[in-house]
């Protein structure tokens, strides 16, 4: 209980750190975001009545203050390209992300889980030399080459699938297998690690040596604490893929928050710059949090020091 | 038996180094040895299979694709070597002064790190040319940044370990300057993970710099960045298809080669580890 809190109370200066950061990193890129909103030829009293309109003749700190208060509101300013407000762009694209974001986890976690404990029972067998490989190629293959084949496949040669939007649960296989074998690697190499781990403690032996079948001392016995260090690798997935799978987005044009993000980069729209990186990186270590609570939760020999 | 006979003694590891190798001397030796030149438009010969004049075929301007191949192997390795070497530079020091003086140096140095963790993978490297803009050395630079985080904690937390352990404090009683312990001492302990680490990042840095690309926010074309190729080539993947694999292919080919010999560093250099990270 005392590390949740601690944990929690750690979370708040991290969160208003970022929120500095990103608002200094956005004031650094060169160019008067005024210009570039109402174009160059803009009259000089216009601009300076924008200026005022957005605080910016206010002095750094005022600024940050206000930026802060219009977060707390909610309020994320106006997309520079669309007009529409940042924070109903979010929520019209959410649904997307989070859709790709649990799909590509939930399928790394089982092809995952399942590879990594096939490899580890069957330790430097053929089998398990396949399953290493095989990881580590899926570490290897760039997601967006890997989303180009599947749609080459099973869009253009066989026919089978859709591979343009988001609008069926069709639509969602392909991207979300890719992001599935994308992340499927890595959870295979720790549930493999972790697995041969803990078949080799006292306890498994003694669970073997006193006649329990083997298939209970590994699914019932073993595998339950050989699962804790991939619940931090899928945690950490989770918040990497809802920080906007930017590039399976991008391959089969799904309008989820990456894709804003990059298009808000490609297009100057600083508004969307500013707010996407914020919104990613704070989901993203809030994310860390829960899934380091979580941790402390399923092992109780964790403990804040 | 000397460290790289360990390595190359593993088939795996073997095979990425001579993947390396061979790619790393196309880069050097490889474009004045071209026939085609890899900006050069040719319409006529546009959308060309794979033959014995174009061994990889064309793409949709007629240019040689494997021209732009061995050309692009010179862009995406100068941006993974330059950009994880000064990563690796920057990521020991704040390392080493974290580790060493601990105290307040170690929690600024460390909460530094955690904000550069706070943006998940390529998200760094987004916000750096976001700030910084496109471009050959802007990437670079997103790459650096990208690659300090995880040297600076892995040297870090050798440092820390080794900061109380007897010979350092035999060497500062015996009036050792901190800067003779650091170099002589304490880093020589570090370079062998510090080398797989290297090793792991530059497969890293090569999907980071061709997925910045890939999205338009790298090296831009005509450059022959091998994702910047792969992203114009898309683009009719439907009807020609080989102009995609082949970019894709070699991209998967050098990042797997760095894994695979990092990995071979890593059990030869550290034997504890071996079979269990494989």
């Amino acid at each position: 209980m005392k590390y949740a809190v601690t944990r929690l109370l750690q979370l708040i200066p991290l969160l208003f750190v970022l929120t500095l950061v990103v608002f200094i990193l956005m004031r650094l890129i060169p160019g008067d975001p005024v210009t570039i909103m109402l174009g160059h030829g803009a009259p000089p009293d216009a601009v300076a009545v924008e200026r005022v309109r957005l605080g910016l003749d206010q002095p750094f700190y005022a600024q940050y203050l206000l930026f802060l208060k219009n977060l707390l509101k909610g309020d994320m300013g106006v997309s520079l390209s669309t007009g529409n407000t940042v924070a109903s762009e979010l929520v019209r694209r959410f649904p997307y992300t989070l859709t790709l974001a649990l799909g590509g986890t939930v399928v790394a976690a089982v092809l995952g889980m399942m590879a990594g404990v096939v490899a580890a029972v069957h330790h430097n067998k053929s089998i398990d030399n396949t399953i290493v490989t095989v990881s580590m190629l899926a570490i290897s293959t760039p997601s967006f080459f890997l989303a180009l084949l599947l749609m080459l496949l099973f869009t253009f040669l066989l026919g089978w699938l859709p591979s343009i939007g988001l609008t069926s649960w069709k639509h969602a296989i392909l991207p979300v297998i890719t992001l599935g074998l994308s992340g499927m690697g890595l959870v295979t190499r720790t549930t493999r690690s972790s697995m041969l781990d803990v078949l080799s403690q006292d306890y498994v032996r003694t669970s073997r040596s006193s006649g329990i079948p083997e298939k209970i001392t590994i699914y019932s016995h073993a595998l339950k604490n050989a699962l804790i260090p991939v619940i931090t690798v899928l945690g950490l997935r989770f918040g990497y893929l809802l920080a906007g799978a930017t590039l399976v987005e991008t391959v089969f044009s799904i309008p989820g928050i990456g894709r804003f993000m990059v298009d808000g980069v490609l297009k100057r729209d600083y508004p969307v710059v500013q707010s996407t990186i914020l919104v990613f990186a704070a989901s993203f270590v809030t994310i860390n949090t829960a899934v380091d609570l979580l941790y402390a939760f399923v092992d109780p020999r964790i403990k804040y020091e | 038996m000397s460290t790289f006979r360990k390595v190359i003694k593993r088939k795996t590891a073997l095979m990425g180094l001579i993947v390396l190798v061979i790619f790393i001397t196309a880069a050097i030796i490889g474009p004045p040895l071209c026939r085609y030149d890899p900006l050069g438009i040719d319409p006529v010969n546009k959308h060309q299979l794979p033959s014995a004049e174009h061994w990889f075929g064309t793409d949709y301007l007629g240019r040689d694709v494997f021209t732009r191949v061995v050309y692009g192997s010179r862009v995406s390795l100068t941006i993974s070597f330059a950009g994880v070497l000064s990563g690796a530079f920057i990521g020991i020091l704040l390392g080493v002064f974290a580790g060493y003086y601990g105290k307040l140096t170690d929690s600024l140095i460390s909460r530094f790190l955690d904000v550069l963790l706070a943006f998940p993978g390529l998200l760094l490297a987004i916000v750096i040319v976001a700030i910084l803009g496109d471009g050959v050395e802007n990437t670079i630079i997103a790459v650096t940044v990208f690659s300090i985080p995880s040297i600076a904690r892995m040297v870090r937390s050798v440092v820390i370990s080794l900061r109380n352990s007897e010979y350092v404090q035999v060497c500062k009683v015996m009036g050792a300057s901190d800067a003779r312990i650091i170099f002589t001492h304490i880093i020589p302990n570090a370079v062998s993970q510090i080398i797989v680490n290297i090793t792991l990042d530059f497969g890293t840095a090569i999907l980071t710099a061709s997925s910045l690309s890939f999205l338009g926010l790298g090296v831009q074309p005509p450059s022959p960045e091998w994702g910047a190729m792969l992203s114009q080539a898309r683009e009719v993947i439907r009807s020609h298809p080989m102009q995609s694999i082949v970019p894709g292919l070699i991209i998967t080919a050098v990042v797997l080669s760095f894994s695979l010999l990092g990995d071979g560093l890593r059990d030869a250099l550290d034997p504890r580890l071996r079979n269990k990270f494989r």
